[in-house]
């Protein structure tokens, strides 16, 4: 009996429904500036995934005291810098953004980071021609 | 990272524990069919070494039973995984913020869409009856 319940067990791990987890995937980000002449697609990393979080049946009273809320976030990260194209001398044409190396669930830290529910993605798309250009990156290793 | 690989490596040699320990007993009756489901984790296990098990057996946002609350009569709570991703700050948004921020988290969290309030030894509790991902009002600090 013992024995059945630990190969049913065992059975079960492997085919219990989850979904995705908190993971690194790539992304490609688009950067335009009003004064330079192209919007730039940026291959990048972000975070993205499900994480654990559980509501509180004592909220009333206690609060938030036994609440479990987690977001998908950046764990290690490293900032590369890309050259925009198409820019005047006066215009600053360099552009720095975060890579994930690593995610997990975590807290959204306020000093950081911008923590929203659901963001305009307005800024996403772009209203000028796209460039794929050469990207000179220097790597400006920040770990978290 | 180490301290990840450690504790799934803990978590494999528990289960070989248990195995090896009801095979003394001589009470093993399909040992051949525990290896192999044995074998089939830790292959698993050393693809990704780097899991984190604070991840894993991510389920989706559910009512479950409450067992601290649940004495003279079930009481639910909505628990479980919903979807939240972190990535740069578009531009246009950053130009918008008082404080710039390069990093733009966007988070739900599994909450109670419906419950009613009862008595639990005169305690008063909210009991869940149905769930879903919305905002999270508590995950900032």
């Amino acid at each position: 009996m013992e024995v059945t319940v630990f190969n049913c067990w065992l059975f079960f791990l492997m085919f219990s429904p989850a979904v995705p987890m908190c993971l690194p995937t790539d992304f490609t980000l688009y950067v335009e500036k009003p004064e330079c002449e192209f919007c730039v697609a940026i291959n990048t990393t972000i975070c993205m995934g499900f994480c654990y979080s559980r509501d509180s049946n004592m909220r009333d009273i206690l609060g938030p005291r036994f609440l479990v809320q987690r977001g998908c976030t950046y764990d290690k990260v490293e900032y590369h810098t890309a050259i925009l194209p198409g820019c005047p001398i006066e215009a600053n044409p360099v552009f720095t953004y975060p890579v994930a190396l690593s995610c997990h669930c975590s807290a959204c830290r306020t000093d950081t980071d911008e923590c929203a529910h659901r963001a305009s993605m307005d800024g996403t798309k772009c209203t000028k021609p796209v460039s794929h250009p050469p990207i000179h990156t220097l790597v400006m290793a920040a770990i978290l | 990272m180490i301290m990840k690989y450690v504790l799934s490596f803990h978590w494999v040699t528990e289960i070989i524990d248990k195995i090896i320990a009801t095979t003394a007993m001589g009470s093993l009756k399909s040992p051949g069919l525990s290896l192999l489901l044995l074998s089939f984790l830790l292959y698993i296990a050393d693809s990704y070494p780097n899991i984190d098990l604070s991840n894993m057996g991510c389920e989706e946002c559910t009512l479950r039973k409450n067992n601290l609350f649940s004495r003279e009569r079930p009481v639910y709570q909505c628990m479980g995984c919903c979807f939240s991703r972190a990535y740069p700050t578009p531009l246009r948004a950053m130009k918008t913020m008082n404080i710039p921020k390069n990093i733009t988290s966007e988070a739900t969290c599994c909450v109670a869409r419906h419950s009613h309030e009862i008595l639990i030894a005169g305690i008063s509790v909210r009991n869940h009856t149905d769930c879903h991902c919305s905002t999270c009002y508590f995950h900032k600090i």
